[in-house]
């Protein structure tokens, strides 16, 4: 079985993949005719990737049935840094010969390289996207949250994210004094928030930078929801596709 | 300490398989699959009885020149103090040049310690009180280190699905035959204490031959569990998994 797709942009995907290395260094891509999938843990299972580009994002998409991929994402990132800007970039996989091709042709089609990544042996995949319940739910500007867990990290490892109705707020406390940033409903920052009450929970910061820094070049906004003392889901809007996240909370005596 | 003084003192090391370790100012050159020069400076240098050796500068936690164990150590002295820590293959040579010697310290080192790579026997337990259906389904602990008489402690009492009283003993290495001994004793115990016999539970990673006999004999039961399992456990207790049901 095989899987063929073209993609207009290759920095679009190579901006994908980063994102999703954020959180898993190998990964196993479910590819059926509605698109690529893959929902992943980290190695300590502290955060989960829930990504997928579908068929529509493509200029050409082939697929015969349903096949698995597995690749070691920064063995295929180092692949798609050599793309330059305005390449178009086609994959193509043969599950028989387990190899992935990526050929990059630019503009003017005067010029086409392909690269060929060897897969490695498919693991068995997650594939059902947690269903988890929210009690908070605020659209960010993604840069301000950046922002803010950059800031928190100059005092802490962990970071307290609160969604309460009226602003979202981070607040890390360290040896060495605090930071708190306060996005409030009324200002630019903050494009929506749904809550009855005050929710919050604590996050490890180098996750969140992991995850939000790559996120970040592919959009805008970030959903962030939340219960208290429950994961933070954190999704991205793309275009033809999704690009979620979950974080495990930090409790304290856990 | 004067350079000849040194060489001497060294070399008994050497001789006697001590644990050395140097002091000094030196230069270090490395000839082998690459060739590397350090000029003079102040570092640590440590022979081990083995024949590894490592340098270590002032920070940073690797050592900047290393040989591999099974290097064969040479001391040479003219005017300057040199050491010498050769490989026949690869052909590899390390030779540290003293100018100055601060210290020079050797000792008989003993170290029969186990190095517990994935979870210790508290981690272990921490892992069965978290999910005690890794022991059997229905399995619920009741106490961790509850007092067996006078004799020791047990590492989790609890009761099965049938309201059986379990004792459970746990060991990271492979149960011995003083293991399962040790078990009977408890159970023992706990049979005056409660006038009913409780089922005993082996957590091990596996069980010697000598003592898989005994287990039979005393109706000991056994459970496999690995440290690395453990860790896996606990690793998960703290993450996404408890959410995600």
């Amino acid at each position: 079985m095989s899987f063929r797709m073209r993609l207009p942009s290759a920095d679009y995907f190579s901006d994908l993949m980063k994102a999703v290395q954020a959180v898993v260094d190998e990964g196993t891509f479910k590819i059926d005719q509605e698109g690529m999938k893959l929902i992943a843990m980290d190695p300590a299972h502290i955060s989960l990737v829930d990504f997928e580009l579908s068929s529509s994002a493509a200029e050409e998409y082939v697929c015969e049935g349903e096949l698995q991929m597995t690749v070691s994402i920064s063995e295929l990132m180092k692949f798609l840094k050599r793309a330059k800007k305005g390449e178009s970039l086609t994959l193509s996989y043969d599950e028989g010969a387990k190899k992935l091709e990526l050929t990059l042709v630019d503009a003017t089609g005067s010029r086409e390289k392909i690269f060929t990544l060897n897969t490695l042996e498919t693991v068995e995949a997650r594939s059902v996207t947690p269903r988890l319940s929210f009690d908070a739910k605020a659209r960010v500007g993604v840069d301000a949250v950046k922002d803010a867990v950059r800031d928190s990290g100059v005092v802490s490892d962990y970071v307290k994210i609160t969604i309460n109705p009226d602003a979202v707020v981070f607040l890390a406390k360290g040896e060495l004094g605090t930071v708190q940033t306060k996005l409030s409903k009324m200002g630019a920052a903050v494009y929506e928030i749904e809550a009855d009450k005050e929710v919050w929970a604590h996050f490890s910061i180098n996750y969140l930078d992991k995850i939000v820094k790559p996120a970040s070049s592919l959009s805008d906004e970030v959903v962030m929801q939340l219960s208290t003392n429950k994961p933070i889901k954190l999704s991205f809007p793309i275009p033809s596709g999704r690009l979620e996240y979950l974080i495990a909370p930090r409790i304290e005596g856990a | 300490m004067n350079l000849a003084e040194a060489a001497e003192r060294i070399r008994m090391a050497i001789r006697s398989k001590e644990f050395l370790v140097i002091v000094g100012r030196m230069e270090v050159n490395y000839e082998g699959r690459a060739s590397s020069t350090l000029g003079s400076g102040d570092r640590v240098l440590m022979i081990k009885p083995d024949g590894s050796v490592l340098i270590h500068r002032p920070t940073g936690y690797e050592p900047v020149n290393w040989q591999p164990p099974g290097s064969k150590i040479e001391v040479l002295l003219d005017d300057r103090l040199v050491i010498e820590a050769r490989r026949v293959k690869p052909r590899e040579i390390l030779r540290i040049i003293f100018s100055k010697i601060y210290d020079v310290s050797s000792y008989k080192l003993r170290d029969e310690a186990e190095f517990a790579m994935y979870a210790t026997e508290e981690d272990m337990r921490k892992a069965i009180l978290m999910k005690p259906s890794i022991i059997e389904d229905g399995f619920k602990p009741i106490e961790r280190e509850r007092k067996a008489g006078d004799i020791g402690f047990i590492d989790i009492f609890g009761v099965d699905s049938a309201g059986r009283l379990v004792v459970v003993e746990i060991k990271r290495r492979n149960a011995t035959s003083e293991d399962v001994k040790q078990l009977v004793r408890y159970v023992e115990k706990i049979e005056e204490e409660f006038g009913k016999r409780p089922r005993a539970i082996i957590v091990a990673p596996g069980v010697q031959r000598s003592a898989a006999r005994e287990l039979e004999l005393y109706g000991i039961e056994f459970k496999a569990l690995s440290p690395r399992r453990c860790a896996e456990i606990l690793r998960e207790g703290k993450g996404l998994e408890r959410f995600l049901k």
